[in-house]
Formats: C-alpha cells, structure tokens, sequence
C-alpha cells in the first residue's frame, strides 16, 4: 500500500479509530491492532512475503530470549551468527543472488572459461533492507548487552513489522522503539497534530517535489544520448531533488503517522542539501541507515581508533556497504566509494566534524563563505547522483561524459521545467526557514496564528492538487 | 481527541467547500479556447455530414496527422476527423462517436500506442475536463475505470478553476486552441510552421492492457449493429520513438491480427520519419500530414478494392 494513494487515506483512518476508541483500554490488544493492520499493510503489496517477515520475527525472538539464559561466549557468539545468517542470507539470496551469479559469469569468461548458468527470477520483497536491519540491531543489542531480550512476543512482531516504517525506514532501533510497544500510549492532541502537519509535508514532498522532478530526470536519463551536456545537468539536478523529496517524504508521512498513534520514530534527514561539507552531508542524510553501519559496521571494524590506513580502509567499507545495500548493482558501489573519495580529504585533514552545527543558525542568511561551501557540496552531491541514478557504469560514465563536453555550454533544453523549477524553489526556501526544526514546517505553529495556518495547510493542498506529478513509486521502495 | 476530531472535521470541511466551490464555477475563459471545446463542433460534425461518410477516431495523431480535404476529394466521401486528445481516452472516443453512427458509415481507428499500455484507455485529466466543462451530465454513462482514473484529477481540476490565470492574462494557443481545427476536424494552423524542438517518447514501459482489445471488439461489434464499417490503422508516429518501443508496437500488431480486425496498413508503414514531425511523436508537419495522408488513401483504397465497401 503505498502512502500517496487512496487505499492509504482509507486505510490510516479506519486503523486510527479501531487504535484509539476500540483497543485502547488493552495494551496487548492494540499491540495485536498494529501487528494485523502492518500484515495487512504488507499484504496489499504480496502477502506471500509476509511469512519472511514472520520467519525473521520468529528466529529473533527465540534467539534473544536464547541469549538471555545463556551465559557462555562461544554459544552467545553461535546464537549471534545464526540471527546474522538467517537474515542476511534471505537479504542475499532475494536481493543479489543475480548479481554475483552475473559477475562469477563475467569473471569466468574473463579467464577464458565461458559457463552457462542462468539466472533466478526473483522478485524482491519490498522492504527487506530496511525490516532486516531493524531486526538484526535487536539480536546484536541483546548480545552486547545493551538491551534486553522481550518476552512479548506480539509487541516484537509489532516492532518488526510497524507498519508507517516497514517499507522504507526509517530504521528504527530495537532501543527506541522497542520499549515503547510496552507502554500504554496514551492520545496527545498536538502531537497528533504534529503528526498530520509532518504527513502533510512530506505528501507535498513526494507528490508534487519528487515527482514532477521524476518525469523530466526519467526523460533526461533515458534519453541521455539524444541531450547537451547542459541539459543532462539539469536531469541530474532534478534527480537530486526527486530522490529527496521521495525518500524524505516517505520518511515524513512514516515518522507523522507513527506519532498519530503515540510513537516518535527518529529524524531521518535533516535538510542534508543546506550541508557545507560531505561528512555534514552524510550526518544529516537517512541517519538511521548511517548511524546503523557506524554502529554495527564502523565501530566494531575499529572506527576512527587506529592508524590512518585503518580509518581509511573503515571509511571506504563503510561507504562501499553502504551504497551495495542501495542496490546489486555496481553503480551503487561506485556512488558509495565516489562518496567516500569525497569524505577523504576532510578525515585525512581532521576536518570531518568542523560543521557539527546548523547553517546560519538564528540567522535568516547565511555568510558568502557559507553559500560556497553549500553549493560545492551540493554539486559533488549532484555529481555523485549520476552514478547512483545510471542503469550501469557504462550508461553513467557517457552522461558524466557529455556533462563534461563543450556542449556544457549550450543553452539547455528546458521546456516544461519553469513550473518544476518554481515549485522547487518554493520548497527550498520553506525548508531554508524551518531548518532548525525536525521537519521544515514543524515551527508554523509556534509562530503563526490559526487562520495564517489553516491557510498554508490550504495552499500547500491545493499545490498538491494542481500540481500532482504523474504518480512514481517510491524510490527507496526496491531497496 | 474531542478537539482533534472537530478541528479535524472542520478543515476537512472547508476544504471540500474549496473543492466544490472549484468544481461548480462556470468553464473559465481560458478552458472555454482550449482544443477540448472543439468536440461541440466535432459532435455537431458528426450529427449532420450526409453520407457518403469516413469517420477518424483517435486521439492527437489524426487531429495533428491528415488532411482531411485531401481524403475527401480522392476518395469521394465526407470526411469527419472527431480526433482531439489522446488522454480524452479510446474508450470514451468510440463510445461516443457511436451515438452518431449512421448506416454505411466507415469508421476508421487509430489508437495511440499507449491506448494498448497501461490505463490511458480509459482517459485521463482531458476525459475529466471534457466531460466537467462541456457536458456534465455525461460523467454518470462513463464506466468504472474512467471514473476511477479521472478522480485522480478532480483536486487539479478544481483548484485550477481557481487560478487568476484562468481567467486574465492567457493567450489563446495558435495550436491547442478550439480555434485550430478546419471544417473537418483537422488541426491546419500548424501547417505552416517549422518543427520545433521536443524529446522523442520513451520506451513504453507500463504493461500491456489486454481490455483495449476488448473494448475495440465491442465497439466493433456495436458498429456492425449499426451496419457500419470499422478498419483500424496505425497511428503516424515519429522514428525514433518507434524503435524505442518495437517491442511493444510488434506486441500491438499481433494482438489485432490475432483478433481478426482489418488493419490498414502496418506499423513499419507509419513509422514516419523524424525531420517530418512537429512537436511531439504523434504530431506531424505538413510535409508529414501530406505523406501520412497518402498512405492512409491508399491502404483505404485497397481494402475497399478487396472488401467493397462503399465502392463505386
């Protein structure tokens, strides 16, 4: 079920009332409401997959209450492998299977030895990224000791399968929000408030930012040959603001629909094109996916602790990881290691923490210097995109190609793009005002009086209707 | 949550009064130029050419690809080009055009490719204008999946109704206007102009709609009520766009052999070359409209040679 379509708008409130006036005197039993209304969620989609969701659910609940008795190292450390290999082996199998079969081909017909193997026709399960490392942070919690393993077995199938999260993140911790399937929530008026004003945002974010930006960066991209270096960057900009608006829309919708049932899921972007540099950049770009690989990956391979040859080489897996759970394709790869050629520098010159803070915090401007640095990270940034949009190096390597050919210089093909443009300009400078909040129109209700925000929520609704893109899946949603 | 609900309530109603404040204001001036307007005069078209008739349905391809005057003098019957707007959708063309059917009357179609692919059949944000600016009471004969494609619109046709720019400071189009069709139905006022400058069509990638064939059967069948003719042709469509989508055109081709339909013509015939289309991969110049036209005579020609319709 996808949050942008009717099924959702009829889906959200039926859910919210059988919540909030028919399971909320029973703990369990709203529990049990959130884990039917996320199978169900599932389902639209392929109810067939739900029994790997179920699967992952079982084997880590009986492993985390297994690793609360049991005392011994190497049985803990047994237990451990067994949650990692069940769950990454699903995630293996279904997301790049084909793609190691493709390149051992590739490699043996390199060497002269032709095989002939076909391929599998999988399909992958939608979300399988995101619930896999939802789990997996549970299972390795509990084994360090961190949290402790759950006896409810419907509040951990809820925390598995929490339906606003499922799909596409953001990746909840076990520790966030885990405990709080255990307490009984109760109703907040501005918080549920909050929580529609957030819905409202990121709806104008995926409908109108992100796919109106889709339509011209879809042609632009799979048309590339037939446009001028100029206009392929512009397809390259527009992709830019298609992948956020997509996924930190769908990250809005997802955090305000849990807090309209009492859950506060973590920010999982904040406002990372406004960042001066490229490690600021990646502090304020899906947070739950890179605090998950520093916590889970970065750290235990040594982090920043070591020589300089050890943080370059955590550095480099961290971010070739990274962009290979984007996708079995190399493309992903070659996005996360160019990201990591660009966090290089900063690492190697101790730079990498020097903007902790917001840009022109209190101000309404930012200094010129500023300005500088945002648009030079905003253009690696855009630069970088390319690889991670291409359908394989090869495709990638003649957009960036013509990118940088005397056509650069040509007047851009543009029709069609003033409207997008505007709309994109809009949008830049609500999220430039409210960059101190969470999400950027989190403040209009401290600041302004109701009639001022009704008639925004209005505008923003009626820009929505007017100017609706063609509908685009979620990008995030075949990862 | 008292509160909650009433607030909630509150600007739920007050957006539906927006919407249908929006949706019950008079056609805009701007609407009332647009090219959709010109199906009043197609209709009136339809009600009173005499026979010997040859009727075009389809969408922009036929409104932007023949010369209707051409047509009529070598073949010697009354033209009507009912053609306005693809996304007004196959399946609302022909059920419309078939209130209008007389007896004898051929009919020839030519869906966009994208008519086969997808929903677009069933018509899209144009069906929604059509019907809700020109003849609203035609909203309760469209069928289920139009109404659920067009009520994807119904918000942006709304608040479009509330735009300024509706209603001051537009400028009649010299191409989409209602104004742009001659005394057939044809688009003539791009005759003279130059190509512009527009992207060939991506490969289509939605999935093949097997209900097309369906609807066009029915139409078929309905049409052989009337005792009329039906032939179906290829739609005028630009090269490179073509090459990019062989596949599923080829898909198109067998799909209407198979089901026994008299084809004019076959895809490769219409693949018309690039430097003779207009503005769009459907649109073609006078250069094209003249050499799509004549193809289009002569595969009439020869089906009426084979089948005898209307020959004399």
């Amino acid at each position: 079920m996808l949050f942008n379509s009717i099924d959702f708008a009829i889906f959200l409130p039926i859910v919210f009332i059988l919540y909030w006036f028919a399971t909320d005197k029973n703990l369990k039993l709203q529990n049990f409401l959130i884990v039917v209304a996320s199978y169900l969620f599932y389902s639209w989609w392929d109810w067939r997959f739900l029994s790997l969701i179920l699967f992952s659910t079982l084997i880590d609940y009986s492993i985390g209450i297994r690793l609360s008795k049991e005392e011994n190292i190497s049985k803990r450390k047994i237990l451990l492998w067994i949650s990692i290999l069940v769950n990454l082996g699903f995630l293996g199998f279904f997301k790049y299977y084909n793609f190691f079969l493709d390149n051992f081909i590739t490699a043996f017909s390199l060497f002269g030895s032709p095989i002939n193997v076909q391929g599998l026709n999988i399909v992958l399960p939608v979300g399988i990224s995101f619930y896999t490392f939802q789990t997996l942070s549970y299972t390795i919690d509990v084994y360090k000791r961190k949290l402790k393993p759950t006896k409810d077995f419907i509040a951990f199938t809820a925390f598995v399968s929490f339906f606003p999260q499922l799909v596409a993140g953001p990746i909840e911790r076990a520790t966030n929000l885990l405990p709080q399937f255990y307490k009984k929530r109760v109703f907040e008026y501005h918080r549920a408030v909050d929580g529609l004003r957030q819905i409202l945002w990121g709806l104008f974010k995926k409908i109108v930012i992100a796919d109106n930006s889709a339509q011209i960066a879809n042609e632009i991209f799979n048309n590339s040959t037939d446009y001028s270096g100029s206009t392929l960057v512009l397809g390259a900009f527009f992709f830019t603001f298609q992948i956020y608006g997509d996924f930190s829309g769908y990250s809005d919708i997802a955090i305000g629909t849990s807090r309209l049932f009492g859950f506060n899921l973590k920010q999982n972007f904040a406002f990372p094109y406004f960042s001066r540099d490229i490690a600021e950049f990646w502090r304020r770009w899906h947070i739950s996916l890179s605090t998950w690989f520093r916590d889970y990956l970065y750290i235990p391979l040594g982090g920043s602790r070591g020589g300089t040859w050890m943080k370059l080489r955590n550095t480099f897996v961290i971010f070739i990881v990274s962009g290979f759970w984007h996708g079995a394709n190399w493309t992903f790869i070659v996005w996360g290691a160019l990201n990591a050629i660009y966090f290089l520098p900063l690492l190697l010159l101790k730079k990498n923490r020097v903007n902790t803070n917001i840009v022109a915090q209190g101000k309404y401007l930012p200094t010129l210097k500023e300005i500088f640095n945002m648009l030079t990270t905003f253009a690696l940034t855009v630069l970088a995109w390319v690889f991670f949009r291409a359908e394989n190096i090869g495709h990638a390597w003649s957009y960036l190609s013509t990118i940088f050919s005397k056509s650069l210089f040509t007047i851009p093909y543009y029709s069609g793009m003033k409207t997008p443009i505007l709309l994109i300009l809009f949008f830049i400078i609500i999220e430039w005002l409210g960059r101190e909040s969470d999400y950027a129109i989190e403040n209009i209700k401290n600041k302004f009086n109701l009639i001022t925000r009704w008639s925004f929520y209005l505008i923003l609704i009626i820009l929505i209707g007017l100017y609706k893109g063609e509908n685009q899946q979620f990008i995030y949603f075949q990862f | 949550m008292k509160k909650f609900l009433i607030k909630i309530s509150l600007f739920i109603l007050l957006l539906l009064s927006v919407v249908i404040i929006g949706f019950v204001l008079p056609v805009t001036p701007r609407a009332s130029k647009s090219l959709l307007y010109a199906k009043v005069k197609k209709d009136n078209l339809l009600k009173k050419t005499n026979n010997p008739r040859i009727i075009f349905v389809g969408g922009s391809n036929l409104s932007f690809g023949i010369n209707s005057k051409v047509i009529k003098d070598s073949l010697k019957l009354n033209p009507i080009n009912t053609a306005i707007h693809a996304s007004i959708g196959l399946e609302y063309m022909m059920d419309n055009t078939l209130q209008y059917i007389k007896k004898n009357d051929i009919v020839i179609l030519a869906p966009e490719y994208s008519h086969f692919y997808g929903r677009s059949v069933y018509g899209g944000e144009e069906l929604l204008r059509t019907v809700a600016d020109i003849e609203l009471s035609q909203i309760f004969e469209l069928k289920k999946e139009q109404l659920k494609n067009i009520s994807k619109y119904i918000l942006k046709y709304s608040f479009s109704k509330l735009k300024p720019t509706e209603y001051y400071g537009y400028e009649e189009s010299d191409i989409y206007s209602v104004n742009s069709f001659n005394q057939y139905g044809d688009v003539y006022t791009h005759w003279k102009m130059q190509q512009q400058k527009f992207p060939s069509s991506d490969t289509i990638r939605t999935n093949y709609n097997s209900n097309t064939i369906k609807l066009i059967n029915d139409f078929k069948i309905e049409l052989e009520k009337k005792e009329a003719n039906l032939f179906i042709t290829y739609p005028s469509y630009q090269a490179s766009s073509f090459d990019k989508s062989i596949k599923q055109i080829k898909k198109i081709e067998t799909e209407l052999i198979n089901n026994n339909f008299e084809l004019l013509g076959t895809p490769e015939r219409y693949r018309i070359p690039d430097s003779m289309m207009f503005n769009t991969s459907y649109h073609l110049l006078k250069t094209g409209v003249d050499y799509r036209t004549e193809l289009l005579i002569e595969d009439i020609k020869q089906v009426r040679t084979h089948n005898n319709v209307y020959k004399k």
